[in-house]
């Protein structure tokens, strides 16, 4: 395969795990623009664990999720009383200080002779290993997607378990989620808490793509467009915005006229699906009606196979 | 469970880190041609304790924005000797204005991976 597809893929695969993290605070009724500071604190902490302390970045992935979902619980349980607005423009809040954060820390160690750390605005370099264990970009395509299988099963047994029933319910109205006896604190928590892990996992893959992250890459056009990719592909299954995140960067990719403008391409883009899809390409309905045509079909060639 | 732990262990210190020997010095310089966001850029490559010139490596480069991580998708331009030592050639075209961070990545005598910001006018 092209070096080109693989990265472009590997965009996607890496964009997915952010769009799935705002996608699930959506599911519970949250808007959030803050997703960008879990996917660099996952950048970050795997970053440092695998440069500066020399982890194999199979152990620093589920410890730096464990470190940005700690993070993200915080941030939740800290946010609880605030609601629509307030709980965007907190969230927005939270990830420009992590940001601001990052710009101001310096933090290095001495690795054969190499200063490594994160140096404020310079960033966090030296993030090499994928490339001393002679990892291709084809290798992180199979890692990346892997790993995005199993979190899209997680999220398919979620959304039939009555966890995911707990969470739709609590999004469409807090108030009965309350009144049915659900404790919708601890829900809350829980559900921004998985949301900051899943998109440490998309922070964690690009920092060890790119080998240097800098505080930069975090700022909130990553938070507008993860959101962005929940409400464009739709909000009825999980496939959702992975569709957002194939329109934006795989079609606009692909239409080469269109790269200098993307921006104005995907705000267009943006505002004209939310005025004729207010829940998105795959929306609640759409998925439901899927679901039953392909039951019929199940159906149908069973029967067939049977007479 | 000892072996549980002892699978943890193993894979914690699989990959410690091993950098090069010598690393790469690279220092960029770009200039605008007469096509909007076209760039011809001049790259030199050294080692970074040897200061000597690196010759016959294979150099890629690949551009991605910083505030924009992984949203345009430029292809690596591949960097050719350009006569003198450790002087490598390569056109690039970007998408817009800014700072750019472009990666790097040399093979062949010695490899590396260096990642540098610089910022693009007009």
């Amino acid at each position: 395969m092209d070096d080109h597809v693989i990265t472009v893929l590997n965009n996607i695969g890496g964009f997915s795990f952010i769009a799935l993290s705002a996608y699930l605070l959506l599911l519970s009724g949250e808007i959030s623009f803050g997703q960008q500071a879990f996917y660099g604190i996952g950048a970050y902490a795997s970053g440092i664990m695998t440069a500066m302390f020399g982890m194999s970045f199979w152990l620093a992935l589920p410890l730096a999720m464990l470190v940005s979902g700690l993070a993200a619980a915080l941030v939740g349980g800290l946010t609880l009383r605030l609601r629509g607005l307030y709980f965007a423009i907190a969230t927005l809040a939270f990830a420009e200080t992590i940001r601001l954060i990052l710009v101001a820390t310096t933090w290095q160690v001495e690795v054969d002779g190499e200063p490594v750390g994160p140096n404020g605005s310079e960033g966090l370099g030296n993030i090499r290993w994928g490339f001393d264990n002679e990892y291709e970009p084809v290798d992180f395509l199979w890692m990346i997607y892997g790993t995005l299988g199993i979190v899209l099963l997680l999220f398919f047994l979620m959304e039939r378990s009555r966890l995911g029933s707990i969470v739709r319910t609590i999004g469409a109205d807090r108030l009965l989620a309350e009144t049915q006896g659900i404790n919708v604190t601890r829900y809350k928590i829980l559900v921004a808490g998985l949301a900051g892990a899943i998109a440490a996992i998309g922070g964690a893959f690009y920092a060890h793509i790119q080998t240097t992250v800098y505080p930069e890459n975090f700022d909130v056009m990553l938070g507008v467009h993860s959101l962005a990719y929940g409400l464009i592909g739709g909000l009825g299954t999980a496939v959702g915005p992975i569709l957002g995140v194939l329109l934006d960067v795989g079609f606009l990719e692909a239409v080469e006229w269109v790269q200098g403008y993307r921006m104005i391409v995907f705000g267009g883009l943006v505002a004209v699906l939310l005025i004729f899809m207010p829940r998105g390409i795959l929306d609640e309905r759409r998925v439901h009606r899927l679901r039953t045509m392909l039951r019929g079909w199940r159906t149908e060639t069973h029967g067939a196979a049977g007479n | 469970m000892r072996i549980v732990f002892a699978g943890l262990a193993a894979i914690a210190l699989s990959a410690g880190p091993a950098l090069a020997k010598d690393r790469a010095a690279v220092k960029i310089e770009c200039k605008e041609t007469a096509t909007n966001l076209v760039y011809d850029c001049m790259l030199h490559l050294s080692g970074r304790k040897s200061e000597k010139p690196i010759e016959g490596a294979r150099v890629a480069v690949k551009p991605d924005m910083p505030t924009m991580p992984g949203a345009h998708n430029i292809r690596a331009s591949t960097a050719t000797p350009a006569g003198t030592p450790g002087a490598y050639g390569f056109r690039m075209k970007l998408d817009m204005y800014g700072i750019w961070a472009l990666k790097v990545t040399v093979t062949g005598p010695l490899r590396d991976i260096v990642v540098q910001k610089i910022e693009f006018r007009k």
